[in-house]
């Protein structure tokens, strides 16, 4: 074997290279190099690296925790050079390394190279090794020191905190000055005194203590235990080693257990599944509490139904009714509808099985059923949503929201008989319930029956009698029963009710209906009009407004003041304008009186369309609106023999939102003609308006999805995509639902089952959710039957497909 | 999130006059001028439960899986603290001063 070469000692290194170590932060490596370095050649420049490398290595090492390497370190740093660069540190080191008698002596002895600032700060730290009971500092510090004296206070405070006296304990403290050695202690123990029951002020005492301070690590960790919940504070607690954990424990009054969830939670915490949830919670359930972990698992079964056996291996074996009840609960989830009502459908029966107590259990099923029909399942709700309102109500007939529901229902599917009857079936079950009056009371005025309208507004007024609309009615309704009076001529009986009528409307908010209805009724006694049979055309109207005189209209005038007056009062109640105009037709339309005889008589032909302001237009709006939602069917016409003032007051130029407000109006009228004029005029002003192009396509093609051109549709298309730009979400929906009218509005584009009838549906539904439950185990019979019906509505079936 | 009932801090069982009691001493603790947010928690809670037909509807048909922060933020809720010894006050004390 070959020796081996023998390399000069200085060979390997350089003093760059060192200088490179010490930059670079490898302080050993630094160290070794400097000291082959000083081995050939004793330079100070060597010497002062090898000092820096010492010095930097100890305090790296103390970072550390390496406290009695450090100590080392800083010695053969200090045989380099007289400086005591980082003595304080040393002491510090001294002390956590145990060298405490070592500490005590340089302290005694080199307290003048220290500063007022470190000597304090070393005080603190000898403070803390009183509280081990180290005799040989106790001993060696004078019996006069603050840290003796005041040592003494703080057992005496501590004793009163361990045996639970805080006043004892804080009148110790108090005692403290506030120079003393023991001053961030005294915080800390004030803040674990009040930390129970006020976390602000523990808070604000742990706050105090600087982070230079040695009780600073204690501080943090006390104040772990009053922090709010963070992901940070999830990472900390679980980062913390026994000792802390107990700490903890006693303060927050957890138990051994608490952590063990502490540290599951954190870990789940970025793969946080329905299975993982539910596992962290079985798995902890001492610490989480049993009952919570019970509920809480329940809670995740529908979502996660393979947890039903550990649930149950865990807590206790379902009952048959919650195990339907999560299935139906997790295919409602899947909106699988079919299949979750199959499943609430088993749970009814078996709650049937003892109806009494379970009644209201059964009635909020069948309500919830109906609440997920309307809000997943459209196309289904037509045949179930009454179905199960009205079964749940055999349950519990008192429930005010569902009759509401039931007969909005009807009232929005146009089924009237059950909306009317249902209205009353309501009304007798809950007479005083306010909302189910209007509902009742609205429904009464629809079917005409104003009597019944009236029995019930009076009786919402005396529940609510402040109510708007109950005056309404009960005053359309004793106007309405005028207008019946009228038609067999009984002129008295019928004047009595239009002032019954007036008892309802508010002094300062006359609507001027009724002075109209006085001034036609005395029209009609004095046998200036009768109503009419049949329609009056256009034509027809035009030539009776040309063929009175002014001499004529003059007679007519001074023959009938009272009625003249009477409807004049009424129309400048109404609003003179448009309102008022409108308000009159309307009247006379109700009673089928000829418009064109009485309009001469009150108004001032030139200047009528002057007269309006463009604010009315808003108030028009809300007006026909109103009558809509009454059921009043001749609005068109009504507006029709209003046009020529209508298109005056937008070419006068409208505000952009009232022009809108009337097109929509106009839309819902059908008045296509007066919709495509408006907002033609509209886009002259806001060209470009997608709210208006529509409107104006809208009125062009008459409503008819299938009257569009390609050009109108390409621009029906862009004025959708510039109100989404624009945030006019309103009108890009209104634009997609006329336009998807031409696609048929497939509300599950990805439902195989498209086009077939709903019970096979239903059936096929169920059929592959039995397949999933059961892993593809299918009945055959089940499965025959199924092929069979799909067979019968002629759709091939692959002879792949077993069963066949 | 909590459960309503846990907003309120009254067991699933409770009355309607027991949860009524509940909520008017949890908005004491959380008037909506001063903290608008968590009276509106207390508020919903409330709604959700205040009568026996809404605890049953919440019963059957609450599904809503407990996220991972009601989890920690339920783990982490204190209980009743226990006796402070001297043994583990001051062996963490001088613990915390070692690693400082």
């Amino acid at each position: 074997m070959s020796k081996k070469k023998k390399v000069p000692i200085n060979s390997l290194v350089s003093p760059q290279k060192a200088a490179e170590f010490l930059a670079k932060g490898k302080y050993k490596e630094a160290t070794d190099a400097y000291k082959k370095l000083l081995k050939t050649e004793q330079k100070q420049e060597w010497q002062d690296g090898l000092a820096t490398a010492y010095l930097l290595r100890a305090k790296s090492l103390a970072e550390k925790g390496m406290f009695k390497e450090a100590v080392v370190l800083w010695e053969n740093r200090a045989n380099l050079c007289d400086d005591k660069e980082l003595f304080e540190q040393y002491i510090h080191w001294l002390i956590v390394a145990g060298y405490h008698s070592r500490a005590i002596n340089l302290l005694d002895n080199s307290s003048a190279d220290l500063s007022k600032t470190a000597l304090q700060q070393l005080m603190v730290q000898f403070g803390i090794l009183f509280f081990e009971g180290n005799a040989e500092v106790i001993n060696a510090i004078s019996q006069d020191a603050p840290l003796v004296k005041h040592y003494a206070i703080i057992e005496q405070a501590l004793i009163a905190y361990y045996q639970d006296d805080r006043q004892i304990c804080e009148e110790y403290l108090n005692q403290i000055p506030f120079r003393s050695p023991y001053r961030d202690f005294c915080l800390l123990l004030k803040a674990l005194l009040v930390i129970d029951y006020n976390q602000n002020s523990a808070n604000d005492f742990l706050l105090k203590i600087p982070a230079t301070s040695p009780y600073a690590s204690f501080a943090k960790l006390i104040l772990l235990s009053i922090e709010p919940y963070s992901i940070e504070l999830l990472e900390k607690l679980a980062s913390l080693n026994q000792l802390e954990q107990d700490f903890i424990n006693c303060i927050k009054g957890w138990d051994k257990q608490q952590f063990k969830a502490i540290i599951a939670v954190k870990k789940a915490i970025n793969n946080a599944t329905d299975k993982n949830i539910l596992e962290i919670l079985i798995n902890n359930q001492q610490a989480f509490g049993t009952e919570y972990a019970q509920h809480s698992c329940m809670a995740i079964l529908p979502s996660y139904k393979d947890g039903i056996k550990l649930y149950e291996r865990t807590f206790a074996v379902l009952s048959e009714f919650d195990k339907n009840r999560i299935m139906a609960l997790h295919y409602e989830q899947q909106e699988r509808l079919f299949v979750a009502k199959k499943y609430w459908h088993i749970c009814v029966e078996i709650l049937k099985q003892n109806r009494k107590p379970n009644s209201l259990k059964i009635a909020l099923i069948l309500r919830h059923q109906v609440e997920i029909l309307k809000k997943h399942g459209e196309f289904l709700s037509k045949e179930y949503v009454p179905e199960f309102l009205v079964e749940s109500l055999d349950f519990d007939p008192t429930d005010k929201e569902c009759y509401l529901n039931l007969i909005d229902w009807y009232k929005q599917n146009h089924e009237e008989k059950d909306y009317y009857n249902w209205a009353e079936v309501a009304v007798k079950k809950l007479p005083k319930n306010s909302e189910i009056l209007f509902v009742a009371m609205k429904a009464a005025t629809a079917r005409k029956s104003f009597k019944k309208a009236l029995k019930y507004a009076i009786t919402l007024l005396k529940v609510d009698p402040i109510n708007v609309k109950a005056r309404n009615i009960a005053r359309a309704s004793h106007i309405a029963h005028a207008h019946k009076l009228l038609k067999t001529g009984k002129y008295p009986l019928a004047r009595k009710e239009l002032e019954k009528a007036a008892q309802f409307e508010q002094a300062t908010k006359q609507t001027g209906i009724i002075q109209i209805n006085q001034g036609l009724l005395e029209l009609q006694e004095q046998g200036f009009i009768k109503p009419i049979k049949g329609r009056l055309s256009a034509k027809l109207r035009t030539q009776a407004l040309k063929s009175i005189s002014s001499k004529q209209l003059k007679d007519i005038i001074q023959q009938h003041p009272q009625a003249i007056e009477l409807l004049r009062t009424g129309l400048k109640l109404a609003g003179e304008g448009i309102l008022g105009q409108f308000q009159l037709i309307v009247t006379c339309k109700k009673q089928n009186l000829d418009t064109t005889k009485i309009y001469p008589l009150v108004v001032e032909s030139k200047s009528f369309s002057n007269k309006s302001v463009q604010y009315e237009v808003l108030e028009l709006v809300n007006l026909i609106n109103a009558y809509v939602e009454d059921g009043i069917d001749f609005l068109y016409d009504a507006v029709e023999q209003m046009k020529e003032q209508l298109q005056t007051i937008v070419k006068n130029k409208l505000a952009k939102d009232d022009l809108l407000s009337l097109c929509q109006c106009m839309k819902r009228l059908e008045h296509h003609k007066l919709l495509e004029k408006f907002a033609t005029h509209g886009l002259k002003s806001w060209k470009q308006q997608p709210a208006l192009i529509f409107y104006q396509i809208y009125g062009i093609v008459k409503g008819d999805v299938w009257c569009l051109s390609d050009n109108q549709l390409d621009k029906l298309h862009a004025a959708a995509d510039e109100a989404e730009e624009q945030g006019d979400k309103r009108t890009a929906i209104m634009i997609a639902t006329f336009v998807e009218r031409m696609y048929g509005g497939d509300i599950f584009p990805d439902n195989p089952f498209e086009n077939l009838p709903d019970e096979v549906v239903e059936e096929m539904e169920i059929i592959v959710a039995n397949m999933e439950e059961t892993q593809g185990k299918i009945d055959p019979k089940k499965m025959k039957e199924i092929i069979n019906k799909l067979e019968k509505l002629g759709i091939e079936i692959p002879d792949e497909i077993p069963h066949k | 999130m909590q459960t309503p009932f846990e907003i309120l801090g009254v067991p699933d069982n409770t009355t309607d006059e027991k949860i009524k009691k509940a909520y008017l001493q949890k908005i004491r603790q959380y008037p909506p001028e001063q903290n608008p947010e968590q009276f509106q928690i207390v508020r919903t809670a409330f709604e959700a439960i205040k009568t026996q037909p809404q605890r049953l509807k919440y019963q059957l048909f609450h599904s809503e899986v407990p996220s991972i922060d009601t989890l920690a933020e339920h783990i982490l809720q204190a209980g009743t603290p226990h006796h402070l010894t001297k043994e583990i006050f001051t062996k963490t004390l001088l613990d915390s001063f070692h690693k400082s």
